[in-house]
């Protein structure tokens, strides 16, 4: 079919779906890097228009990039519900926005494998962030293991405990500092600093030494690579939550070390080691836009819509939590606070549309023209959108992978503010230690241990 | 006892409860922790505690190297030092564009080709930091003559990447190159300096290729450390005739 429109007095056509999806693409700095992106404000509204009157049917059994040979492309043909996509199937993407829109929770979820990734993707490209945040907030994903993550009226967090040599001090100190401020209920989860099995199953054990101990009501997780986790698990390691990293394209995902079949490995694993208690929702998977052109791999599609197909991988999986780390590849990829924000919440909105335990990872780097203020707008439109989870690390600040990440003290705030609470099992826990009340607010008794540690420390100062 | 025994002893009662451990909890590691609470907010004085370290690690981001300043110093080691730029044109290009920041200068490259670079070419370049260039590249490279004694020229370049050093070293029919880049800035340091070695250097160097030496700062790896590492990196990556990994530990190979 021609990819032609007529706007503003000019004809203006496109090569294929992939350029026209590019072209589409609100402006991102890791498209202009690709030389896929619109040339002109003019041309992106262009692409637009064009893209609202494209029918459904022609991504349906499409092929974005029909001369790569490619499992992901494989996987997402495979997926589609034709019998769910046929009643949306006379429906253009510019139709299909205005159906998610009106859409009850009981319609959007009717939809998910009647979509494909590009599907979401084009009709994401169609709107405001508003639209983004309006219908992923009536898109609720739960999904369990020691807790229940992604109910309504709750926002969970990692605790991301995270030290530059791993040591086990350093790591249970953080872990400490996160759970007097109720970060963990979504995991206890440790970037490693190296990818050795020893290592790994060490920091497998301090996670989970914590949290059986004091009968923390949350799960853990080493995010190693699914090779050193499957030897860890053969070799008794405690694991709970297998991890990876994954991308939009086979050659991405191979520059990952990875495959679907060592993912199902993985997953098989972990699920014999019958961990979870009232759920075995046990992977955990992170992704982010522009993974596939610094490695290379994009194939001429733009990075969001890559972020979607990545989404394809991850809901053929039993996974607790998914996040986007959307702030951490740098300014080369998402320019400033603006494409951060943007991108985030596309993120969000792509990935629960696919049915996927969406959380965010809002973050930023040094070279990035954004700051703290733009970390509060996002945390506090994903908390409007229902994001099941966010990422805290002690004062906003990882010394092991060097950038930041929100606060613990960030995730309070939307809290109290939003009037939302932990996941129900984590919230008792920090009821019986004396934490937080039944409202999910912090107690003064952290309060009083946090002017301990204040206290003590001017004296060390003053002597 | 190791620090992989430690959590055995009841480190969640001892940590929440007793000032002792919350000493030793806040000394031994770098990260911002117990730093109070206003409601849920952050006191004042650590918030303006982490604007400052932002602020720095800003402004080393958009420093600019001090190129009179360098050619000086580095004159007075006994180098003539040349000076060229990338392709990137202003700051926020280079930041945008990490493509550009990897290809010289056209007219810069042709005057490069009618020098020569000797044994080893020395790249001096801005990266992410300048200000970890002006603060340590002098020193370090007068430690490293001190402990490599091999024929060295030196290059100053602005708006650059790592790989504009396998361009240089090209453009100067060099078998050897040293960047010495500024990284990243983080928030604990704005001025770490990194150093890269290549070995036979071609135009499409893979990283993996490197030899890699980081956090050079007056805080961090001393330059005389530094200058001792990188002189060994050197000696051995030319008695084995390459730099780098040459397979890399970690998953095994996956065929899709």
């Amino acid at each position: 079919m021609a990819l032609k429109t007529s706007v503003a007095g000019q004809t203006w056509s496109f090569a294929d779906l992939r350029t026209l999806l590019a072209k589409a693409s609100p402006e991102r700095s890791g498209d202009h890097l690709a030389e896929i992106a619109a040339t002109s404000a003019l041309e992106r509204v262009a692409a637009q228009h064009c893209l609202a009157d494209m029918p459904l049917k022609v991504f349906a059994g499409l092929e974005l990039m029909p001369e790569v040979d490619d499992w992901v492309s494989d996987l997402i043909a495979r997926q589609l519900d034709e019998v769910a996509f046929r009643r949306i199937s006379s429906l253009t993407v510019g139709e299909l926005r205005e159906h998610l829109l009106a859409a009850e929770p009981e319609e959007l979820e009717r939809l998910t494998y009647a979509l494909t990734p590009e599907m979401v993707a084009a009709v994401s490209k169609l709107m405001r962030n508003q639209d983004l945040i309006a219908i992923a907030a009536r898109r609720k994903v739960v999904k369990k293991f020691r807790s229940t993550i992604g109910l309504p009226g709750r926002l969970s967090a990692r605790n991301q405990p995270n030290d530059p040599t791993d040591d086990s001090f350093g790591i249970a100190a953080s872990l400490v500092d996160g759970l007097v401020m109720g970060s963990g209920d979504a995991v206890l989860g440790v970037n490693p600093a190296t990818d050795s099995v020893e290592d790994y199953t060490r920091v497998c054990r301090i996670l989970d030494d914590v949290r059986s101990r004091y009968e923390i009501a949350t799960q853990t997780c080493c995010l190693g690579h699914v090779t050193t986790a499957i030897e860890a698990i053969e070799a008794g390691a405690p694991v709970d939550l297998v991890f990876q990293s994954i991308a939009g394209s086979a050659k991405a995902n191979r520059s990952f070390g990875v495959s679907l079949e060592i993912l199902h490995e993985a997953e098989e694993a972990a699920k014999g080691l019958k961990r979870g208690t009232i759920g075995a929702d046990c992977f955990y998977f992170e992704t982010g836009q522009g993974t596939e052109l610094s490695a290379e791999a994009h194939h001429g599609v733009d990075q969001q819509t890559m972020e979607c197909r990545t989404y394809a991988i991850a809901r053929a999986f039993d996974c607790l939590l998914v996040n986007t780390v959307v702030g951490f590849i740098g300014p080369e990829y998402l320019f400033d606070g603006r494409q951060i924000i943007r991108a985030g919440l596309e993120d969000h909105f792509c990935g629960k549309l696919m049915g996927l335990p969406m959380g965010v990872d809002v973050c930023y780097t040094n070279h990035a023209e954004a700051d703290q203020n733009d970390m509060d707008v996002l945390l506090t439109l994903l908390a409007a959108a229902g994001v099941n989870f966010v990422i805290t690390v002690p004062g906003a600040d990882d010394i092991m992978l060097n950038y930041q990440s929100l606060s613990h003290h960030d995730l309070a705030y939307a809290r109290e503010t939003m009037g939302l609470k932990p996941a129900p099992e984590f919230l008792d826990w920090m009821m019986r230690q004396g934490m937080m009340d039944e409202t999910g607010m912090l107690t003064p008794a952290p309060q009083a241990l946090a002017d301990a540690i204040d206290g003590v420390e001017k004296l060390l100062e003053a002597s | 006892m190791s620090d992989s025994e430690k959590t055995d002893d009841a480190l969640l009662p001892a940590l929440v409860s007793s000032p002792d451990m919350l000493t030793r909890l806040k000394d031994r590691t770098d990260a911002r922790i117990a730093l109070g609470r206003a409601r849920s907010g952050l006191p004042t004085r650590p918030n303006l505690k982490f604007e400052l370290d932002h602020a720095m690690a800003r402004d080393a981001v958009y420093s600019e190297l001090d190129v009179e300043g360098l050619k000086a110093s580095f004159k007075s080691l006994g180098f003539e030092p040349i000076v060229v730029k990338s392709q990137t044109g202003d700051r926020t290009n280079y930041l945008a564009r990490p493509d550009l920041g990897k290809l010289l200068d056209v007219d810069d490259r042709h005057e490069l080709e009618t020098e020569a670079g000797g044994e080893l070419v020395i790249l001096i370049a801005d990266g992410l930091s300048a200000t970890a260039v002006n603060l340590n590249a002098a020193a370090t490279v007068e430690a490293l003559k001190t402990v490599c004694d091999v024929g060295m020229s030196l290059v100053i370049a602005t708006g650059a990447r790592v790989a504009l050093g396998d361009k240089v070293a090209v453009a100067l029919s060099s078998e050897n190159v040293l960047v010495f880049i500024g990284e990243r800035p983080g928030l604990s340091a704005a001025d770490s300096l990194g150093a890269y070695f290549t070995h036979k250097p071609r135009e499409d160097t893979a990283d993996s290729e490197r030899f890699c030496v980081s956090n050079i700062r007056d805080g961090g790896l001393k330059p005389q450390d530094a200058a001792r590492k990188i002189a060994d990196l050197i000696r051995k990556a030319v008695d084995r005739g390459y730099s780098g990994v040459t397979k890399r530990d970690g998953p095994k190979q996956i065929e899709d």
